[in-house]
């Protein structure tokens, strides 16, 4: 499902993120990706996210290759994925039903299919009586459990999570990882970056490491 | 067909969630339209107050006279031809022939203190004459002048007079309060569009996060711009009707409490609103204006996030 072939990114001035990465996670995976903070997670999701581009290598998703997409293509890529942050990223002045619809609604699914299928992931997350509700009303668990439903609303091949427990006290996380399990055992592929190693010892599954942009112990090499 | 329907359900859809998303971030989208109201209606007044000095000029310049006196022995041929080469004239609009008993009865009325001049023994005869409106007093002094002259030299004609000073003075001022009124009306617009863009702009730095969200998702960026140009555009349509009918009210109120006084100290008819054209042109181009940067804005915000 991801092919990662010594991908580096370096930023202005030098700054070297990601250094020769070589990753493979194959469909219906569930991976941890961990490290200390600035150890180069989160740029190689906003690579995968298609936000920034690799300076060098071969990234490859769901059989595309992300540094050749146009940015027609990258839409189109990003409607096959779903995404967690750990800021939720939800828009505040639109309902919790709103925020979880608005993917289907910008690709144009038809009314009744796109309500149809915002309820059904907000009772997947056992929101569906906070449909009405604004962002800003719920706690953080809550906020974090739409942000999960928005992910999996457009049926995803693959949905990468950014540090998706972060804000959340250790019961709260682990209901919401709870959540990336269910959607892995239907099928979907999941690749969470976490630092939290008590978290990844609970859940027990597959761990890749990074430190100052290198792959670490652990990894499967692509 | 099938396009045309399609495209028309995405604008209503488009313009529903722009309609809501101003409902809900009410506070910001009062204070965007207050401001395009603020500058429409500045704008707007401006353009009403060059409109009706526009008009009281053009009323002064019809109100210009040429005045062709007779001899008192004119025959009725010259008479008649003096009258043609008024009317053939195309600066000359209205003609109008005041007998000698007119012409008394009209000094009488003007300066009654002098009556006796002109009636009673002794009186002084007075002539009969042609009075003729100008058309245009923009056309200047040189065409009258030739007029004039041309007219002086029939039988018949005792003096042609007409206040050459006025006619050209009124012409001079005419081209500097045009062009003056179209150099303040095109920096009123200028400032009013400028508003325009930095208000409906400026609303969307809070909603960066949307535009960020959406294309994450994946949205198309159609999709994605559709509601954004369609805020603008209402925020900027909404804004300039609220200042046309604000304006139109005071101008209402105005009229009615000062309407005749203003119309006779400046000489016309009925003190008028801006004209259907001028008040829908300024909200369509509001309304373009607002779209223009609803786009700009969210565009630059596709930018970063791409």
């Amino acid at each position: 499902m991801i092919q990662a072939r010594r991908v580096s990114k370096t930023y202005a001035r030098g700054v070297q993120a990601l250094r020769d990465v070589s990753l493979a996670v194959e469909k219906g995976e569930f991976v941890f990706l961990t490290g200390p903070s600035g150890a180069g997670k989160s740029t190689l999701l906003r690579l995968l996210l298609c936000q920034e581009r690799p300076s060098s290598g071969e990234l490859v998703v769901a059989g595309r290759d992300l540094a050749s997409l146009s940015a027609r293509e990258v839409q189109d890529y990003r409607r096959t994925i779903g995404f967690v942050f750990q800021d939720f990223k939800l828009v505040g002045r639109r309902t919790v039903y709103e925020n979880v619809a608005m993917v289907l609604r910008a690709t144009g699914t038809p009314e009744h299919v796109e309500r149809r299928r915002a309820m059904q992931v907000l009772q997947g997350v056992g929101l569906q009586h906070r449909a009405t509700a604004f962002p800003p009303e719920l706690s953080g668990g809550e906020q974090q459990r739409i942000a999960v439903a928005r992910a999996l609303v457009n049926n995803p091949v693959l949905v990468f999570a950014d540090e998706p427990t972060g804000n959340l006290d250790p019961d709260l996380a682990l209901d919401v990882m709870n959540l990336f399990r269910e959607m892995n055992a239907r099928g979907t592929t999941v690749l969470v970056a976490t630092h939290d190693r008590e978290l990844i010892r609970r859940v027990g599954r597959r761990t890749v490491a990074l430190e100052h942009g290198h792959l670490q112990e652990g990894a499967t090499p692509a | 067909m099938s396009r045309v329907v399609a495209a028309l359900r995405v604008t209503a859809q488009h313009l529903r969630e722009a309609a809501v998303s101003l409902v809900r971030g009410w506070r910001t989208s009062a204070l965007a339209v207050a401001t395009i109201v603020a500058a429409v209606f500045v704008l707007g007044a401006v353009l009403l107050a060059s409109a009706t000095l526009q008009r009281a000029l053009g009323q002064w310049g019809r109100a210009a006279e040429l005045s062709v006196y007779l001899r008192g022995d004119v025959a009725d041929a010259d008479r008649r031809a003096v009258e043609r080469t008024l009317r053939d004239s195309p600066l000359v609009g209205e003609v109008t022939y005041v007998d000698p008993q007119q012409a008394v009865s009209r000094f009488t009325r003007q300066f009654p203190d002098l009556a006796s001049l002109v009636s009673g023994p002794g009186a002084i005869a007075l002539p009969a004459s042609f009075e003729a409106r100008l058309r245009d007093p923009r056309a200047g002094q040189a065409p009258v002048t030739d007029l004039a002259s041309g007219l002086a030299r029939l039988r018949g004609v005792a003096d042609v007079r007409f206040d050459r000073e006025v006619i050209d003075r009124l012409s001079r001022v005419m081209r500097v309060t045009r062009l003056v009124g179209y150099a303040l009306a095109a920096v009123l617009a200028l400032a009013a569009a400028l508003a325009v863009l930095s208000v409906v702009r400026l609303s969307y730095v809070a909603r960066r996060d949307e535009v960020e969200i959406l294309t994450l998702v994946g949205a198309p960026f159609g999709a994605i711009r559709g509601p954004f140009i369609a805020e603008g555009w209402l925020q900027a349509t909404v804004g300039a009707l609220v200042a046309v009918f604000a304006l139109a009210g005071a101008f209402a109120a105005a009229r009615a409490r000062y309407g005749a006084e203003v119309a006779a100290a400046i000489g016309v008819e009925r003190v008028q609103f801006l004209s259907p054209t001028t008040w829908v042109a300024i909200v369509v181009a509001a309304g373009v204006l607002g779209a223009l940067a609803g786009a700009a804005a969210v565009q630059r915000s596709i930018a970063d996030v791409t």
